[in-house]
């Protein structure tokens, strides 16, 4: 088998890895080796699905023991299998690298013969990569679960992310659909990760040339969509992941048919929009300082299709609202809808500088479409709204609802109509009228 | 806030200072209106159509006087404030010598206290400057693509809308550090080059290069198949993939360009075949590269067929 067609195979069962990140390592060149890596990562491609090319992500081998329902690569289903060697895998992620297509190198695998057979064939990839080709850049690595503590440390020393897929959000799932893992072969590899960095961090604190653990840390995903779990559960789950086993990232998949299993959904489109959702939510949990309990609850456990959850909950806590630009501390900035923590930082440093208006924040990347509800400057409401749910509810979800209607009309259009007057002024009209001249007058 | 000038309403004579496209230039036009305490309504560069109602003074370039603007600038603005006024003077806009003369006179006078003024007007010019000139300096870093040229020198071809290299030149310097490349930007005729030891900024005026490596062919083939394979079906998303691989830029990204397994039938056009060592001319007022590169005769010239990397 020639290189193109184990290229082709080992790519087509790997591409369903959510994590195709290059970020957390931040590390200069060595003088005669190759390679970098920048903190917040750097993607060189985007697929036609439009996900990005950070890293050659491709399987060490496609073979695998396992029988995971949900996987494209169980042994009950009949598809071409191939293994990379070594040599070869190292030698093509170097000709990549040189030529600037990729960031670095993602390798998983099947099962081979035993967890410890795989991971031992993965190690000798990366220390070829490392020792031989001097490769300096960034190598993600997936820990296979149930393999042996030594190997999961070896690993970690050779690659900058380290992580462990949780495949599904509950137990009982696993069980079902994956009767090969059990929930504690993949937690006990994920706390001993969890100890060693803890460990590392200490070692390189006190010694200069300890060798570095997983510095960009671990990571993990699961399976959305392929199981009744709901989005509360979840959120709740990783909200403790990132709390217990203080990963760095949780990666959602949405679940594409490639199982026969009865209890899997068939023909169903992707849960694309949930797993939107799911991101969105989960941004809040780690950049906003939400906890899952507020977003979601055992009353509505599902995250809402038409609104983001941030303006959902800002929705549901109208008494929090408004919120004064000029004097409201980070926290409180962080929980207004169109705000996120890069403008809340050139708020609070563009407001020592004098009192900022409507016009001031548009100026300063606030996103006015969903902050202008929630909002006072120099104690005025924006000209025009109302802090009521209805009104607010209403003007943030206009363009979904028209659009999921499929009805023939933009804005433009609507601006000029007569007879299709919404029932509760739209902000935008609002705005065409001229409001009462806070938002046209010059800042100057 | 006063305005100091304003280019339209510029009464009869106005003086507007013409600077010869360096970056030196720009900082003694800077220098000489303070010294002369004169106010011109404009800075302009050559490419300048010249108007019949205003006085044009033509700057001399002086390294002593920009080196203390420069000093000026890190001293009392900081050391952020330059490396903005360098970044937007790498821009292509044709107005930025007015909004770097403004920034520089604007924060000379407010200090440290200009990076809170986030809402002000020449501020916000001044970011709307420089900010995307280090955009498309990252789009660049992500999307050239290098081929590997008989001899081991690596070879990319960019078509910027700014003057972006000199920002590339430190990652790829830093990152390939024992393989020599060229970073070529089609557009502005210049060259980064990197030969293992150095790095420098040619004209890429009579640039030639030497025939493919053997195997490039395969490993675009490769990381062509690569690029196809990974695409989930189910979830293709045209949209999202030009939002952030904007179709400007296919032209030079491999895996955008060529077909399956099929290699390029023609080199590309400004590209002949080549003659290792060939000598490049300093031109373009745009090369003076800041980093104080010091380049010595040996360094004129193209790594030879010697330098291959060794793994």
């Amino acid at each position: 088998m020639d290189l193109m067609e184990k290229l082709s195979i080992l790519t087509d069962s790997a591409k369903y890895d959510v994590a195709c990140t290059s970020s957390g390592s931040n590390r200069s060149g060595i003088k005669g080796a190759i390679g970098s890596a920048c903190l917040p990562g750097i993607c060189h491609s985007f697929a036609a699905d439009g996900r990005c090319i950070s890293l050659l992500k491709v399987l060490m081998t496609n073979i695998c023991i396992y029988d995971c329902q949900y996987c494209v690569n169980r042994r009950s289903n009949d598809v071409p299998r191939a293994t990379f060697t070594p040599d070869e895998l190292a030698s093509l992620t170097m000709e990549f690298y040189r030529r600037n297509y990729i960031e670095g190198l993602f390798l998983s695998s099947g099962v081979m013969q035993s967890p410890d057979t795989s991971m031992e064939r993965m190690c000798r990839v990366l220390m070829l990569l490392r020792t031989k080709y001097r490769f300096n850049g960034y190598i993600h690595a997936k820990a296979i679960p149930g393999c042996s503590v030594e190997l999961v440390q070896r690993l970690g020393t050779l690659c900058d992310r380290l992580s462990i897929n949780i495949e599904l959000p509950s137990e009982k799932s696993l069980n079902i659909l994956a009767p090969d893992k059990t929930k504690e072969n993949i937690i006990k590899p994920m706390s001993i990760i969890r100890d060693t960095l803890t460990q590392n961090k200490q070692e390189l604190a006190v010694y200069r040339h300890a060798s570095a653990f997983a510095p960009a840390g671990q990571s993990t995903q699961m399976i959305i969509g392929a199981t009744p779990d709901t989005d509360w559960q979840i959120l709740r789950l990783s909200e403790s992941l990132y709390k217990k086993y203080s990963l760095k990232r949780v990666f959602y998949s949405a679940y594409i048919p490639v199982g026969n299993h009865s209890l899997l959904p068939k023909d169903q489109p992707p849960p694309l929009l949930r797993e939107h959702r799911l991101y969105q939510a989960d941004w809040l949990l780690r950049f906003y300082g939400f906890k899952a309990g507020e977003l979601l609850d055992d009353k509505q456990p599902s995250l809402d299709p038409l609104l983001d959850p941030k303006c959902n909950w800002a929705l549901g806590h109208l008494e929090t609202f408004p919120v004064e630009v000029n004097s409201a501390d980070k926290e409180l900035l962080l929980r207004v809808p169109g705000i996120g923590p890069q403008s809340a930082m050139r708020i609070l440093t563009a407001r020592r500088a004098g009192l900022l208006s409507f016009d001031d924040l548009k100026k300063i990347g606030v996103v006015m479409k969903r902050a202008a509800y929630f909002i006072t400057c120099k104690g005025k409401m924006f000209p025009g709204t109302r802090l009521t749910h209805s009104f607010i509810y209403e003007n943030l979800t206009a363009d979904t609802r028209r659009n999921s209607k499929g009805l023939p009309f933009s804005p433009e259009t609507e601006q000029l109509s007569f007879f299709s007057i919404p029932s509760v002024p739209m902000l935008s009209t609002v705005n065409s009228r001229g409001g009462d001249g806070e938002w046209q007058k010059p800042s100057m | 806030m006063a305005e100091t000038f304003h280019v339209t309403n510029a009464p009869f004579g106005e003086v507007v200072y013409q600077y010869d496209d360096s970056f030196e230039g720009l900082l003694t036009a800077v220098f000489d209106s303070y010294r002369g305490k004169q106010t011109p309504i404009g800075i302009v560069g050559q490419q300048h159509q010249k108007r019949l109602d205003a006085q044009y003074v033509n700057i001399e370039t002086d390294n002593a006087k920009a080196e203390r603007v420069i000093n000026g600038i890190n001293r009392v603005m900081g050391g952020n404030a330059y490396e903005k006024v360098w970044t937007g003077f790498l821009s292509c806009n044709p107005d930025k010598g007015n909004i770097i003369y403004k920034y520089i006179r604007f924060g000379m006078k407010k200090g440290y206290r200009i990076h809170q003024l986030l809402t002000h007007r020449w501020v916000m010019d001044m970011d709307k400057l420089a900010k995307p000139v280090g955009r498309e300096s990252s789009l660049m870093i992500e999307f050239i693509r290098f081929s590997c040229m008989e001899g081991g020198v690596y070879y990319g071809k960019i078509e910027p809308e700014n003057h972006v290299i000199s920002l590339m030149m430190p990652f790829f310097v830093d990152r390939f550090n024992s393989q020599p490349f060229i970073i070529h930007d089609s557009r502005h005729q210049i060259a980064g080059v990197y030969d293992t030891r150095e790095w420098f900024i040619r004209s890429a005026e009579g640039l030639t290069m030497p025939d493919y490596s053997e195997d490039e062919m395969q490993y675009r083939a490769l990381w062509k198949r690569f690029y196809n394979t990974i695409a989930i079906k189910e979830r293709i998303n045209p949209g999202l993939r030009r939002q952030h691989m904007p179709k400007k830029y296919w032209r030079h990204i491999t895996e955008m360009t060529m077909t399956d397994n099929a290699p390029p039938t023609a080199l590309p056009s400004d590209i002949s075949r080549a003659q290792i060592g060939d000598r490049f001319v300093r031109a373009s007022p745009y090369l003076q590269d800041r980093s104080s590169v010091q380049i010595s005769e040996e360094a004129l010239y193209l790594p030879t067929g010697g330098q291959t990397p060794t793994i």
